[in-house]
């Protein structure tokens, strides 16, 4: 007779339920684990790789517009008179000694390079034949500019002097080298309180309007709108953090209604003032203005502090200089803006 | 009966990076709005002040092309008749007016084609208000204009749909019929002073002011800022000189032979204030003659204020302008009979040289705004702006000599 055949019987473990994944199963389900959390984190840190980009763009971009902003409403309303004063500056001071007074941090080691390693406010034509701001430099200090305008703010909108320009500061306190705050390159917008402007006269490079001292006035202080703020802003002057580059380019408008750049005139143009008066080109009031503003990202303005404060140990192989090595890392974490205002007011 | 323990490894795994996923996707997702909102917000402003800009440029447009041309006569509306009172919002108009006296057209947006009042269904809307001239009273009026809509034929995700954007309103009001505080020479006579009997009302802490800082005066670069006279502690309230705005300008320049001229005065107004301004100024003048008393000023300029547009004569109709300063010699002649001292032909032979029927100096108040698309109820942003502008020798193709802003300034809401 023969036996019935019976099906297998479960081994004790199965049976009570308390079997386990055999090594194959298990290096199956581990190697699937790996493959999906790896396709995960990549997708996830592509994610987060594009909302910092992301955020950092959007960043860049409101500093720039909050910056035209003003710009465009101080040059649509700038004003002057047929006399002998400069109703307008446009200065690049290229040398650490020039910036004296001016509220700047001027390290011994790398930073924005000077006297000439940042100087081209007109640079070369491109293959098209045409220049543009946007691949300009303007120098150490960017342009120092400054001119009269009506500002809203000013309760009146009465004729104030208005000064921008850019400092190489920590973010707070006086700009001297014990100072352990993070230091950043920003602009500062004075506007200049309606009372002192009259009172100090239109002439924007008068010495009225000069500083005596390199340490701002703190954030907190009420003498943000005094006549020294034209030279050395003070902190609650801050306009935008992490504006590496600033200038400007500045036009007449001929008979024709063509535009004509009267600012820069040349490569090496560092300085325009213009006399309310004057008819000759390299002192006449402009009509037209290019602004030009060059952003860091944080992520950029934190490595750079890094480089600029020595926590970076040494200069990449890749880059000969210094002004070359710093040069690249801003370029490499910055966008640049421009925008074209028209100045709406002319003198008689 | 095979039976498999569930294995939840691996789902857990993969539940726990799906939830990251979702994080970063919400979190990105979050700052996108963000973004979108704030960008948004920046396109409103824009938008307004484009519309601000835009409703300057017409009201610059269309001053130059009614008041160009050299035989052109402008004025304000009072001078057709609109009496001093609070509620009058269009008294200080400005009107452009032929050489025959033929009327051409008000200068502010939403005007009706002859009468000085908006059009039908126009709202209003002040552009001269109380931070200009404080409360509205009698020779102190607000000033509106029509408020313009800005219509676009499509909708975004409502096609064919046309929806309200935005507004605009301009006003453009004559500088040339008020009294410059400012008067650079050469000028023809004197520089127009101001008149008042008593120190301490708005005209006489104007003109006080005015004497004493005389040498800061050419420094002043608009009305407003004459409330810095002196530095460093002021003299000037702004209600004192939001009770001379419609009355005092800085400066009034005038083309006059081929060049500009400041010191004159366009007598196309019913301004009592100015009027008097007028008659003193003859009293400083050398040459004159036995002067006017003050209170003959005071109380002459109150009667040219009410009767200068009733006034006809040749070359003057009944509630429309001087078309030369010939009628006006002739008015005077009522005020100032020959028998008696001054009388009109003395005063004229004074102060004929400065008088003119046009002005040359305007100031453009303009507004726009930004509404939302979806709610036109919704002002998402206003914005204000002022320009002075001057008419200049300089001749404009077919619209007579060309205008220029000379001064610009964005405006507060308060400002207005």
């Amino acid at each position: 007779m023969k036996r019935p055949i019976t099906s297998r019987a479960p081994s004790p473990r199965r049976s009570l339920g308390v079997g386990g994944f055999t090594l194959l199963e298990l290096l199956v389900a581990v190697t699937i684990t790996l493959i999906l959390a790896g396709l995960m984190l990549r997708v996830t840190g592509s994610l987060l790789n594009f909302w910092r980009r992301s955020q950092a763009d959007h960043t860049q971009a409101i500093t720039a517009k909050q910056v035209f902003d003003y710009l465009e409403q101080d040059f649509q309303s700038a004003c002057f008179r047929r006399d002998n004063s400069r109703w307008l500056a446009a200065d690049i001071i290229d040398s650490p000694a020039g910036l004296a007074n001016h509220g700047w941090l001027i390290s011994p080691g790398v930073m924005k390079p000077a006297n000439g390693g940042s100087l081209s406010p007109l640079p070369p034509q491109d293959a098209n034949g045409s220049r543009s701001p946007a691949s300009a430099r303007f120098g150490l200090s960017g342009v120092w500019l400054r001119f009269v305008a009506t500002n809203v703010e000013s309760g009146g909108s009465l004729p104030a002097i208005v000064a921008y320009q850019l400092a190489r500061r920590p973010v707070t306190g006086d700009p001297g080298p014990t100072n352990p705050a993070p230091v950043r390159y920003s602009l500062y917008r004075s506007a200049i309180s309606n009372s002192e402007t009259f009172g100090n006269g239109y002439d924007v490079t008068a010495a009225n309007y000069a500083s005596t001292s390199n340490s701002p006035s703190s954030a907190g202080s009420s003498l943000y709108r005094t006549a020294r703020n034209v030279m050395n802003p003070s902190h609650a002057n801050l306009l935008a953090s992490n504006v590496v580059d600033f200038g400007c380019w500045l036009y007449v408008r001929n008979p024709d209604s063509t535009l004509q750049r009267i600012y820069p005139s040349a490569a090496g143009d560092i300085s325009h003032q213009a006399v309310g008066s004057s008819l000759a080109l390299d002192s006449r009031y402009p009509a037209v203005v290019d602004v030009m503003l060059r952003i860091l990202t944080e992520e950029g303005a934190s490595l750079l502090d890094a480089i600029e404060s020595s926590r970076v140990p040494s200069r990449p192989p890749d880059y000969s200089t210094d002004a070359a090595w710093w040069w690249a890392v801003v370029e490499a974490n910055s966008r640049v803006f421009v925008r074209r205002i028209e100045i709406k007011g002319t003198a008689l | 009966m095979k039976h498999r323990p569930p294995s939840g490894f691996a789902l857990v795994i993969t539940l726990v990076l799906l939830a990251l996923l979702v994080l970063a996707v919400f979190a990105l997702s979050a700052l996108t709005k963000v973004s979108s909102e704030t960008s948004l917000t920046g396109v409103y402003q824009a938008q307004a002040r484009q519309n601000a800009l835009l409703a300057l440029n017409v009201g610059l447009g269309e001053l130059q092309r009614h008041a160009g041309d050299d035989t052109r006569i402008t004025g304000m509306a009072g001078i057709t008749g609109i009496a001093p009172l609070a509620s009058n919002s269009t008294r200080h108009w400005c009107g452009v007016w032929r050489s025959d006296g033929s009327f051409v057209a008000w200068l502010a947006s939403g005007a009706q084609p002859v009468a000085a009042a908006l059009q039908s269904g126009v709202p209003a809307f002040e552009l001269v208000s109380s931070g200009s001239v404080g409360a509205a009273s009698s020779n102190s009026e607000h000033v509106i204009a029509g408020k313009i809509p800005l219509p676009i034929a499509e909708t975004p995700g409502a096609p064919g749909r046309v929806a309200t954007v935005g507004n605009y309103a301009y006003v453009v009001c004559d500088e040339g019929i008020k009294t410059p505080a400012h008067s650079p020479p050469p000028v023809p006579v004197v520089p127009p002073v101001i008149y008042s009997a008593s120190t301490g009302n708005a005209q006489g802490r104007l003109r006080d002011a005015l004497v004493t800082y005389a040498a800061s005066t050419p420094r002043v670069l608009s009305y407003e800022q004459l409330a810095l006279l002196p530095t460093p502690a002021a003299a000037l309230t702004p209600s004192t000189l939001q009770d001379n705005f419609h009355h005092t300008t800085l400066t009034s320049r005038f083309v006059s032979g081929g060049q500009l001229t400041a010191g004159m005065f366009n007598v196309n107004t019913t301004s009592a204030i100015g009027l008097r301004n007028l008659l003193q100024t003859y009293n400083t003048a050398p040459g004159a003659g036995t002067p006017i008393t003050s209170a003959v000023v005071s109380a002459r300029g109150t009667t040219m204020q009410n009767g200068l547009a009733a006034y006809t004569a040749a070359g003057k109709r009944a509630n429309g302008p001087f078309i030369s300063t010939a009628p006006f010699a002739t008015y005077l002649a009522t005020l100032f009979p020959i028998a008696g001292s001054p009388n009109f032909t003395q005063i004229m032979t004074v102060i004929g040289p400065m008088l003119t029927v046009r002005s040359d100096t305007f100031r453009i108040r303009a507004y726009g705004d930004a509404l939302n698309p979806t709610d036109s109820a919704k002002v998402e942003s206003a914005v204000y702006c002022e320009a002075i502008v001057q008419r200049t020798p300089e001749p404009m193709p077919d619209f007579g000599r060309r205008f220029v802003i000379t001064y610009f300034r964005w405006l507060g809401p308060d400002d207005i």
